[in-house]
């Protein structure tokens, strides 16, 4: 994309904030991998938990003297670390542990193949998360057990009762009470209440930073034409992907994302009120915004008369700013503005093979393309050229001159704090007093 | 490339469908495609059962899809009950950009390739080497090589001599010779 070649870009040089611009090396065929970790690294508050949990870590290391266990976080935590230590502006590392921790851990990713950026972010998010979500509960489970032995201190007949049906009470007050228990048959009945309770606030998900960044609600909506009754349920999601076609906008995919779809024929839906299949009409909208809002485009499709998959290379535009239009009613800050910060873009023809690069636009408002080791800074006019085509042009050889095949995939918004919206109008009108 | 479909292995779909209005199976849910299909499977069904009730709908191979459930990628062996999935879930089946590679430009060679060179074989090529005069006397028709000593003879070339031992090249000019 850009014009210069491995050296560092002179724009990126002078750029006057005290970013890190740093590419990745690419181990064969591991940009799906580098471009996802660009966009994750300049996602703010992301980047900000990992290095905090990074801290954390160096921490417990140096008390106990040991290197933690590995894993995706520990592994991720070292490379943004060894990104935001660089004393340089720009050049490359190479994620070497990153990389290799991966193939390790996910047999798809373990070989030299060709991957999809959207399948190994969303891969990696959840790893993370469950990641978190092992340590918080065995932090939980410390607690418990500590609120135990206090119990245990208090009454020592009835800790033996309670120590074969490993109860973990979830607070202290069920430990205390159920050591209070003055027999053994009652407390047995006090004991398998408070296991039931614990069990639910085991089996209760956690909610980790990697959920409160990037999971959002949506409710799915679907009314009976028959009896009129509407049945509603919420899923959680990270990410939306949404259809796409030909010279649309994001704004037209998010409401056909959530238009409302007829359920007949083949696929009418069993309604529990009349007790039988109805048809019904089903429309999804978002319940809870996330933060950090993924929107994957599926620029696939599967054609039937040729029995193989396509690119669907159609011209989507994105907007700078967005808001979101689906919301429910009852919806918490659905009028807030999402602010692009990272376009995710596969190169080439094909949805069998290609490349991955990373738009990202720093703070300052400068994009940049990350392209594997390669990092360059590029116009705003150049980020529009990922829209996608107009036409369809279908590449008869692979060496044929054609329109280039960049194409916009996995879109990264980012919410823009009401605070932070009106310090950005400020400046914006003070320069245009003087004028 | 013709597709080969696959026959529905969703057993538990068919029955449904026959049955008419009634239900049959446990966990009715949606699964979105480019449209919603409402399929009536048992919890305890796989996700592989999933793809392939998509696939006898709408073609896609299994192969091809991704089932995403509550911002998860659902494993091929998992149990839809296991992983959550119960009445009225809403599930998506995506599909993949592959990518990976480093992107080269492509060279562009002005020039046609250059043929290399082809050995000939030549059955007792040694005796081209030696001549036997009228006298009886051994005549060496190659020039030995003046680094290796005798008995290594270097190669009479159309316009030079080479040694194949140490790569020695004489270039005949006209008379006289040039290392």
């Amino acid at each position: 994309m850009g014009a210069s070649g491995s050296k560092p870009d002179r724009v990126i040089q002078e750029l006057q904030d005290d970013e890190h611009y740093f590419g990745l090396e690419n181990f064969g065929n591991t940009c799906y991998c580098n471009s996802v970790l660009q966009t994750l690294y300049f996602c703010r508050p992301f980047r900000e938990q990992v290095l905090q949990y990074a801290a954390r870590l160096q921490a417990a290391a140096a008390a106990t003297k040991q290197p933690p266990p590995e894993n995706m976080l520990t592994c991720l935590a070292e490379l943004f670390v060894q990104v935001a230590s660089q004393k340089k502006k720009c050049g490359f590392v190479s994620p070497r542990r990153f990389v290799s921790r991966v193939k390790a851990e996910n047999a798809l990713f373990s070989s030299y193949m060709h991957q999809d950026a959207h399948e190994f972010l969303n891969w990696l998010l959840n790893d993370i998360s469950e990641v978190l979500e092992k340590e918080q509960r065995a932090v939980q489970a410390a607690a418990r057990r500590a609120s135990r032995d206090v119990s245990r201190a208090s009454s020592r007949a009835s800790s033996r009762a309670q120590s074969p049906t490993k109860v973990r009470s979830p607070t202290k007050q069920h430990g205390s009470g159920g050591g209070a228990g003055p027999g053994r048959s009652p407390s047995l009945q006090l004991l398998s209440a408070a296991a039931a309770k614990a069990a639910a606030a085991r089996n209760r998900p956690v909610r980790t930073w990697v959920h409160d960044l990037f999971q959002g609600k949506l409710v799915n909506e679907t009314r009976c034409l028959q009896c009129e009754t509407v049945t509603s349920r919420e899923e959680d999601f990270y990410d939306l992907s949404l259809e796409i076609d030909q010279n649309c906008s994001l704004s037209s995919c998010l409401r056909n994302f959530s238009s409302t779809e007829t359920l007949d024929a083949d696929d009418k839906f069993f309604c529990d009120k009349c007790g039988c299949l109805q048809e019904a009409q089903k429309r999804m909208r978002l319940a809870q915004l996330p933060p950090v809002l993924c929107l994957h485009l599926k620029r696939f499709k599967y054609i039937e008369s040729m029995g193989r998959m396509k690119k669907l290379m159609h011209r989507v535009t994105f907007p700078w700013e967005l808001k979101m239009i689906n919301t429910t009613d009852d919806c918490p800050d659905a009028d807030s503005a999402y602010e692009l910060f990272a376009v995710v873009v596969h190169m080439g023809a094909h949805p069998n093979h290609g490349h991955y690069v990373a738009l990202v636009r720093t703070p300052s408002g400068q994009w940049v393309c990350f392209d594997d080791e390669q990092v360059n800074a590029i116009t705003e006019s150049q980020v529009q050229s990922v829209f996608g085509h107009t036409q369809d042009w279908h590449p008869m050889r692979e060496d044929q001159q054609g329109p280039h095949a960049d194409h916009g995939y996995i879109l990264f918004y980012q919410r823009v704090d009401q605070q932070q919206q009106q310090q950005k109008q400020r400046p914006a009108a003070a320069q245009h007093l003087p004028l | 490339m013709a597709h080969k479909r696959r026959q529905p292995a969703c057993l538990a779909l068919s029955c449904a469908r026959k049955a008419g209005s009634c239900r049959v199976q446990d966990t009715m849910v949606f699964v979105y495609t480019d449209r919603t299909h409402v399929l009536d499977l048992a919890s305890a069904a796989t996700v592989a059962d999933v793809k392939a009730a998509i696939e006898a709908r709408q073609g896609i191979p299994a192969e091809e899809q991704r089932v995403m459930f509550g911002g998860r990628q659902l494993e091929d062996a998992e149990r839809l009950g296991a992983c959550g999935v119960s009445d009225d879930s809403q599930m998506y089946i995506l599909m993949r950009l592959l990518g990976g590679a480093k992107k080269r430009k492509k060279k562009t060679y002005t020039k046609p390739k250059k043929q290399k060179h082809k050995h000939k074989k030549v059955k007792l090529r040694v005796l081209k080497f030696y001549k036997v005069d009228d006298s009886g006397k051994v005549q060496r028709l190659r020039k030995v090589c003046p680094q290796c000593g005798p008995g290594i003879f270097m190669a009479t070339h159309f316009n030079r001599v080479y040694c194949g031992k140490c790569h020695l090249t004489y270039v005949y000019e006209k008379e006289g010779q040039t290392a």
